[in-house]
C-alpha cells in the first residue's frame, strides 16, 4: 500500500498544523449535554447520567474544514489515497450515485479530517500527545489495511450470560458484552424518557466482520449468519434469544454507521448461556453449517427449524402450539393422509428411548395433533387430559418445545447420512422400517448418537 | 455572427453553451454585448448564469415575479437593480423592441415562454417548457428548447400520481425511522416540498419529521412561495448543527438538496430518491428503483409528440432548435421538419439546415 513509517510522519505533521487552526477557533467549537448509560454490576441498564461532548467531527468536517484542506500538509497527506484500495473503498462509498456523472467527489480526502477529530475527541488539550496519537493512528492504519471491511453488530434480546467484554467466537461471530455507544443508539437514550423493558435487560450483542464492495450486499448475508446463532442457541436450551436491528460500523470513527432491519421485539423467557457452552453451541451451528439448506431435499428441515424458532417468538400460545406442530409435521410427515397416527408412530420411534417412554410420547404426540385440529378448525381448545392426567396449555407447549428440540438436533444429524432430493421420504421409511424391526432401529439410532 | 432571421441562437467570443436567444432586439436567456433588453424563462442555472453580465449591460430585464424572487433568494445583490421589470403570465409589455409577453411554460415555478411582437413580425422562445397546461400564442418564428423530445427517452408520466406515490414512498420509510434524501433540480424541489406541505391530499407528514435543504433552496422556496410560508414546517439548513446531530443519530429527516450539491458521505447510503435526473427510455414505468433508492419522471420537458402538438398550435414559419442547451437540437429540427415539411427548420448556432 504505502510506507506506514513515512505516512505516520505525514500524518503528525499535518497534526500538528491542524490543531493551531483548531485552536484559532476554538470558540466556535459546539458542545453539548449527551445521556450516557450506566450498568449494574450484572450489566442490566441502571439509569443514565448527562455528560458535557464536544462535537469535533462538526467542527472539523463543517466549521473550518476549508482552512485545513488548504494546509500544504493535508494536500501531502491526501496523496496516499490513491491507491488501488482507496479508490476501491471510494467506489464503494459513491455506489450508483454518481452514475453518469463525469465529476465525482473522492470521499477518502475526508479520512485526514476524521483523523483529526478522532484525536481532538481523546485529547482536547490542543497539543500533541504521542500516546494518545500512537493509539489512534495503530486504529487508523489498520483501518486502512481492510478498507472494504465492515463490522455489524446486533443487540442480542431476552439473553442472559456470563460472557464478558471479550467475549467468545461462534466461527466468524462474536457474542460480548454491550458496550456504552452500543446501547446508547439502540436505545435512542438520548431521545427515550422511559426505556422498555426489552432495553434494561440488553446486556449482550453479537457481532461479525464483513468485507464487500458495495454498502447494498453486507446485510443480508450477516443477517442469515446471526439468525444461525440465534436459531442455534435456541436449539441450545430454554430460552427466547432474538437479534434486533443490524448496526454497521457503529463503533468505526472513520466512516458513518448506519443500520437495517429494525425489528420489534418482544420481551419474553432469556436464554441463559454460560460461557462454558460455547463448544455446544459451536456444534450445533456447524452441524446447521454443514447443511446446504438452499438444496431442495433440506427444505423440510429448514422450514422445521424456521417454524420453531417462530414458535418461541409468538405471544399467543395457541399460534406457538400450532407453529410446534407445525416444525414436527415437517419433520415426520413428508405427505397428506393418516398424520396422526404416522406422526406419534414416528416420533415415539425416534425420541423414545424405552418402551414406557415409547408410549407415553406416542399418547402425547395423538392427543397435541387432535388439539391442534381443533384449534384450526376453529373449535378451540379441544379436552387437554392426556392418559387421565389434565395438563395446562403451558405445559403442554413445554413439553412441545422441548420434543421439537430435540427432534431438530436428532434431524440435523440424519441428513447428512441422505443424499437424494427426497431424504425425507427416506429418512421416513427407516423411521417406519425401525419401528417393526428392533435390529434396524439400533442402526438407525446409530445415525444421530 | 447575426442571422438574416430576427431570430437567432448567439454565442460570444469562445462561447459554446448556453448562449443568448434573440427574439428581434429581446436576448433572452443570456448576455450579448449588444443587447439592450433582455429576459430570463426560469432560473435554472443554464439559464441564468449569464445575470451578473445582463445586468451590467440591459437597460431593462424582464422575467416572471416568481423567477426574480428566486434569482434574488441566490443572491440577494440583484434585488436592488433598477432594471428589473417583472411580469405576470399573458401581460403586455411595451417597449421599444415590441410588445414583450411572458406565457406560462409548465416547467417549473415561475417557467415562462417569451413572445415578443415587432414589426409586425411575431416571435416565441419556447425555453423548457411542458405540454399540454401551457399557454398558447401563435408566432411566426420560433426558437425551440431542445433538451428533450428524444423519442428514445420519452417516458410517459403523470405528474400528480408520481408526486402522490412518491410521498407515500417516502412516508413508508419515515414510518420505518429511516432518513431520505430527495434530489432534484432547483424549481422541482420546491415543487416537491410544496406538494408534501400543502397539495398532498391525503394525511400528511407528521410535523416532528424535520425537512432539510440548502440556505439557498430554502430561501427560493419561501420567495416563490411567499404566499404560503406559514403552511411550510420549520426547515433545517443543511450546514446547521441541528441537522449533522440528526446524521449523527440517523435520525428520520428528509432532505431535500439539488444536484449540484455534493452529498456527505455520511450520507452516502440515505436511501436517495431522485428525480428527472435520468432520461426515461419510452418504455419505461415512471418510477423505477436503483440499487440505492427509487428514481422519479415528473418529465418537466415535452415529449416528441408534444413537441409537434405544441408547434401545430404556434403555428411558426420558421423554426431555430437550440444546440446551445442540447446536442441533440439538429435531430430535433429534422424530426421536425419530417413532420412539418412547410416550416423553414434548423437548428443554430451551426447553421444546419434542412429546408
Amino acid at each position: 500500500m504505502f510506507d506506514k513509517q513515512i505516512f505516520k510522519t505525514d500524518l503528525l505533521n499535518f497534526l500538528k498544523k491542524s490543531i493551531m487552526i483548531c485552536e484559532k477557533n476554538s470558540e466556535k467549537i459546539i458542545s453539548e449535554e449527551l445521556k450516557q448509560p450506566e450498568f449494574f454490576s450484572n450489566g442490566k441498564y441502571k439509569n443514565f447520567c448527562l455528560i458535557q461532548k464536544t462535537d469535533y467531527e462538526f467542527f472539523i468536517t463543517k466549521t473550518i474544514k476549508n482552512e485545513i484542506i488548504s494546509l500544504k500538509e493535508y494536500k501531502i497527506l491526501i496523496k496516499f489515497f490513491i491507491t488501488k484500495e482507496f479508490q476501491n473503498y471510494n467506489d464503494k462509498l459513491l455506489g450508483t450515485s454518481y452514475e453518469e456523472i463525469d465529476t465525482k467527489p473522492n470521499f477518502t480526502n475526508e479520512l485526514p479530517l476524521k483523523f483529526l477529530a478522532e484525536y481532538l475527541k481523546h485529547n482536547d488539550k490542543f497539543s500533541i500527545n504521542t500516546k494518545i496519537f500512537n493509539q489512534i493512528f495503530n486504529q487508523f492504519f489498520s483501518f486502512t489495511e481492510n478498507l472494504l471491511e465492515d463490522e455489524y453488530v446486533t443487540p442480542l434480546f431476552n439473553f442472559e450470560s456470563d460472557i464478558d467484554e471479550k467475549g467468545i467466537a461462534i466461527n466468524d461471530i462474536m457474542i460480548r458484552k454491550i458496550n456504552k455507544s452500543e446501547f446508547y443508539i439502540f436505545s435512542n437514550l438520548e431521545e427515550n424518557v422511559h426505556l422498555s423493558s426489552i432495553f434494561h435487560n440488553l446486556t449482550h450483542v453479537m457481532l461479525m466482520k464483513y468485507s464487500s464492495s458495495d454498502l447494498n450486499s453486507g446485510y443480508d448475508k450477516v443477517k442469515e449468519k446471526f439468525q444461525r446463532v440465534i436459531d442455534s442457541l435456541s436449539l441450545l436450551k430454554e430460552g427466547n434469544p432474538r437479534f434486533g436491528g443490524v448496526y454497521r460500523n457503529i463503533n468505526n470513527p472513520w466512516i458513518h454507521y448506519d443500520s437495517k432491519y429494525e425489528i420489534d421485539i418482544v420481551p419474553k423467557n432469556p436464554l441463559k448461556m454460560k460461557k462454558n457452552e460455547k463448544k455446544q453451541v459451536k456444534k450445533i451451528y456447524d452441524g446447521l453449517n454443514v447443511i446446504d439448506f438452499s438444496k431442495k431435499g433440506n427444505k423440510f428441515l429448514e422450514i422445521a427449524i424456521k417454524r420453531f424458532v417462530t414458535a418461541l417468538a409468538r405471544t399467543n400460545k395457541f399460534d406457538q402450539l400450532i407453529d410446534l406442530m407445525i416444525s414436527l409435521e415437517s419433520l415426520y410427515v413428508s405427505s397428506p393422509g393418516e398424520i396422526t397416527v404416522r406422526l406419534s408412530n414416528r416420533m415415539a420411534t425416534v425420541l423414545g428411548k424405552a418402551d414406557s417412554e415409547r408410549e407415553e410420547i406416542w399418547k402425547f404426540t395423538k392427543k397435541v395433533y387432535n388439539m391442534r385440529s381443533g384449534i384450526v378448525h376453529g373449535e378451540g381448545l379441544r379436552s387437554n387430559e392426556i392418559d387421565g392426567k389434565i395438563y395446562t396449555l403451558d405445559e403442554i407447549i413445554q413439553k412441545l418445545i422441548q420434543i421439537n428440540r430435540q427432534s431438530i438436533i436428532i434431524f440435523i444429524k440424519i441428513v447428512t447420512h441422505y443424499t437424494s432430493n427426497n431424504k425425507i421420504d427416506q429418512i421416513s421409511e427407516d423411521i417406519d422400517k425401525s419401528l417393526i424391526n428392533r435390529n434396524y432401529l439400533k442402526e438407525f439410532q446409530l445415525k444421530f448418537k | 455572427m447575426v442571422s438574416e432571421e430576427p431570430i437567432d441562437v448567439i454565442c460570444n467570443k469562445e462561447q459554446t453553451k448556453n448562449c443568448a436567444v434573440r427574439l428581434g432586439r429581446v436576448f433572452c436567456d443570456g448576455f450579448n454585448p449588444d443587447g439592450l433588453i433582455g429576459a430570463f424563462s426560469h432560473f435554472h442555472q443554464d439559464h441564468i448564469h449569464a445575470i451578473t453580465d445582463c445586468i451590467g449591460q440591459y437597460d431593462t430585464i424582464i422575467t416572471h415575479p416568481i423567477t426574480l424572487e428566486a434569482i434574488t433568494a441566490m443572491d440577494s445583490g440583484f434585488r436592488h437593480r433598477e432594471q428589473w421589470v417583472t411580469q405576470d403570465y399573458d401581460t403586455r409589455y411595451h417597449c421599444p423592441a415590441g410588445d414583450i409577453r411572458l406565457l406560462k411554460a409548465n416547467h417549473i415555478p415561475g417557467s415562462a415562454q417569451i413572445h415578443v411582437e415587432s414589426d409586425g413580425r411575431s416571435m416565441l422562445y419556447s425555453g423548457d417548457f411542458n405540454y399540454p397546461d401551457i399557454q398558447i400564442r401563435e408566432a411566426d418564428f420560433l426558437v425551440l428548447d431542445s433538451t428533450h423530445g428524444d423519442p428514445i427517452f420519452d417516458g410517459s408520466t403523470d405528474r400528480k400520481s408520481v408526486k402522490n406515490r412518491m410521498f407515500e414512498d417516502i412516508k413508508e420509510k419515515m414510518d420505518s425511522n429511516k432518513p431520505v434524501i430527495v434530489q432534484a433540480y432547483s424549481g422541482t424541489l420546491q415543487e416537491i416540498i410544496k406538494h408534501f406541505e400543502i397539495n398532498y391530499d391525503g394525511s400528511k407528514l407528521s410535523h416532528d419529521i424535520p425537512f432539510v435543504t440548502t440556505k439557498s433552496q430554502k430561501e427560493i422556496l419561501f420567495r416563490i412561495y411567499k404566499n404560503e410560508k406559514n403552511e411550510f414546517r420549520e426547515i433545517l439548513d443543511y450546514d446547521e448543527h441541528e441537522f449533522w446531530r440528526l446524521v449523527r443519530g440517523n435520525k428520520r429527516c428528509i432532505i431535500f438538496l439539488p444536484y449540484n450539491t455534493i452529498v456527505d458521505s455520511s450520507l452516502q447510503n440515505y436511501f436517495r430518491i431522485r428525480v428527472d435526473r435520468y432520461r426515461f427510455a419510452s418504455e419505461e414505468p415512471a418510477i423505477t428503483s436503483s440499487s440505492d433508492g427509487m428514481r422519479y419522471n415528473l418529465a418537466a420537458h415535452a415529449s416528441i409528440q408534444n413537441i409537434i402538438s405544441f408547434i401545430k398550435e404556434v403555428k411558426p414559419k420558421t423554426l431555430v432548435t437550440d444546440m446551445s442547451r442540447s446536442g441533440y437540437a439538429p435531430q430535433l429540427a429534422k424530426i421536425i421538419h419530417q413532420s412539418f415539411p412547410e416550416i423553414n427548420c434548423y437548428s443554430r448556432p451551426n447553421f444546419k439546415k434542412y429546408v
